[in-house]
């Protein structure tokens, strides 16, 4: 039984080591991105696609448009 | 700005919110991102495009709301209540932005963006626009000699290969790749009222020498009408505010001297049926029957005299597949034709050819999006067969005939005749990039003889937008002294002045 008890320990041991020396530590907060994560073809789309609403929206603006629209 | 009366209060704190959220929320610290993951890396095309578009935002926001926050902008906690910068500054910043992006877009060594949804990494496009902003810029703040420089220069956006625009898809859902303006006018909605001025503008108003009149051929692309009479409407489909029909007896009492061609509640009456200027009546069931976008800019339908009721849950026209006209080689023509003319009279003669051409071809071009309608044969009321291209649409023919037409009523007016001429021609081919219109508009009070109000008094013309109200509520260096529609952003300073005045004047 004590043999038993060993090889746990043993086994428990080897666990916490294992645990601690695995790259299992997602500490990284995921709503602080900084830039060096961010992908760069997502970033320069988004930066088109922003661009493309604020002239849609300016588009819509019922003044700017009343001088093609009402 | 919402359905109203008065301009006071169709321009609201909410109008732009969604700019400013864009702007500062959006490409803003996106930019500055981009150019923080750069480091050691050579991004220089991406930063350089991106560094365009950023300027551009700036100036856009000048153009709108006057003196807009800038240098204290985007830094967080350590500046909650950016102030305000000057306009000028801004623009100043602005061009400074477009040489640094005009530096970064000539970088050999950086390669090109791959998902670039404007010129499909073509850097040498990015300059070209970068220069044509300038010049935008310069012609905005009446600076001849810079726009001079930068036009002598000889790269600036002058063909149709340079057009910046965002090209849009014919998807349906999942996601939505359509027009805005196919969305608004081709699925359940009754979709957005066209202008009865416009409308007016190209199918009526422009005449020659002999009084006839000049039909614009981009009339049947730009709208497309469920009707043939607007007279002859049901009594509940009208919202003429003035009256319960479009009698012209009941026009506006002060549409007269140089208003009194302009018809009333409809743009011309063989079904152009749209909105008068500031209508803020509400919306009768006038669905089945009022003008819908037509082909270009939004991909909707050509108007053949079909008169279909376009709410066919997106099956109709070109599938939405249009585009949005942000700088065309037409917009830059007419920008160089407006200075030219402002030189000398009879200087913007060729510019002004160049710009309708340019015009006219773009808007040819979207005939593909409905080839199947645009090559078929149909029989008339009179039994004679057309083919819809050749009898409806534009020929090589008929744009020559318009274009000589309008050069002889440019050849023939005086001095404010012909910026006059310029201004509307400008005012049409620029349909799609409202912005422009409305810069023109207050940089040289033209075109002339725009439709006012449908009150007598909707109050003094709105120079520009209100701030947000997330600036408004959150920001402590926010003056509401300085929020009136009625101040003038800085290039705008000693600019026409409204409506009424122009009546007078003309």
């Amino acid at each position: 039984m004590k043999f038993v008890n060993k090889i746990l320990l043993i086994f428990a041991f080897v666990g916490f080591i294992s645990a601690c020396d695995l790259d299992l530590d997602q500490q990284i907060n995921p709503n602080a991105l900084d830039p060096s994560t961010a992908s760069l073809d997502d970033l320069y789309n988004s930066i088109q696609l922003s661009f493309k609403s604020v002239k849609l929206r300016v588009e819509n603006i019922r003044l700017v448009r009343w001088l093609e629209c009402t | 700005m919402t359905v109203a009366f008065t301009y006071n209060a169709a321009v609201t704190n909410t109008t732009m919110g969604g700019v400013w959220n864009n702007a500062y929320a959006g490409i803003f610290p996106d930019v500055d991102a981009l150019i923080e993951k750069q480091g050691t890396n050579n991004f220089a095309v991406h930063v350089g495009s991106a560094q365009v578009l950023k300027a551009w935002t700036m100036m856009q926001l000048v153009d709108l709301m006057g003196d807009v926050p800038y240098s204290e902008a985007g830094q967080g906690t350590d500046v909650i209540s950016p102030k305000v910068d000057a306009g000028a500054d801004v623009y100043a910043a602005a061009i400074a932005l477009l040489d640094e992006a005009i530096t970064n877009l000539s970088d050999a060594a950086a390669p090109s963006p791959s998902n670039d949804q404007y010129y499909g990494g073509d850097r040498t496009k990015w300059v070209t626009l970068a220069n044509t902003l300038k010049m935008q810029a310069y012609l905005n703040t009446g600076d001849a000699a810079s726009f001079n420089a930068i036009v002598s220069a000889g790269d600036v956006i002058d063909d149709a290969s340079e057009d910046f625009q965002f090209n849009y898809g014919s998807q349906r859902v999942n996601p939505n790749s359509r027009h805005w303006m196919y969305n608004s006018s081709y699925e359940q909605g009754d979709g957005n009222y066209m202008s009865n001025y416009f409308m007016y503008l190209l199918a009526a108003e422009q005449v020659d020498a002999a009084g006839v009149t000049i039909v614009d051929p981009r009339t049947r692309y730009y709208f497309y009408r469920k009707t043939g009479d607007a007279t002859n409407l049901d009594i509940a489909e009208y919202g003429c505010h003035l009256s319960v029909f479009p009698d012209q007896v009941d026009r506006p009492a002060h549409w007269s001297g140089a208003f009194a061609d302009l018809p009333y509640c409809y743009g011309k009456s063989d079904g152009y049926y749209g909105r008068d200027h500031l209508n803020g009546s509400g919306t009768p069931p006038d669905g089945p029957v009022k003008t819908s976008y037509g082909l270009y800019p939004g991909g909707g339908a050509f108007d053949y005299d079909a008169f279909q009721d376009t709410r066919t849950l997106g099956i109709f026209g070109g599938l939405g597949e249009g585009i949005l006209p942000v700088m065309l080689s037409s917009h830059a023509w007419f920008m160089r034709a407006e200075m030219d003319e402002s030189a000398a009279a009879g200087g913007g003669r060729d510019a002004l050819s160049a710009g309708i051409s340019a015009s006219l071809a773009k808007v040819r071009s979207f005939k593909s999006l409905v080839s199947a309608e645009m090559s078929q044969d149909i029989t008339l009321k009179d039994g004679s067969v057309v083919n819809v291209e050749t009898f409806y649409g534009m020929t090589d023919e008929k744009v020559s005939d318009y274009l000589a037409d309008v050069l002889a009523v440019y050849d023939a007016a005086d001095a404010a005749g012909k910026k006059d001429l310029i201004a509307k021609q400008m005012l049409i081919a620029i349909y799609g990039n409202g912005v422009a219109a409305y810069n023109m508009w207050r940089r040289t009070g033209l075109p002339s003889n725009m439709s006012p109000g449908l009150e007598a008094d909707p109050g003094t013309f709105a120079y520009r937008m209100r701030y947000p109200q997330s600036y408004t509520t959150r920001n402590g260096n926010y003056d509401e002294a300085t929020d009136l529609i009625t101040n003038r952003v800085f290039w705008n300073v000693s600019g026409p002045d409204s409506l009424l005045m122009l009546n007078a004047k003309y």
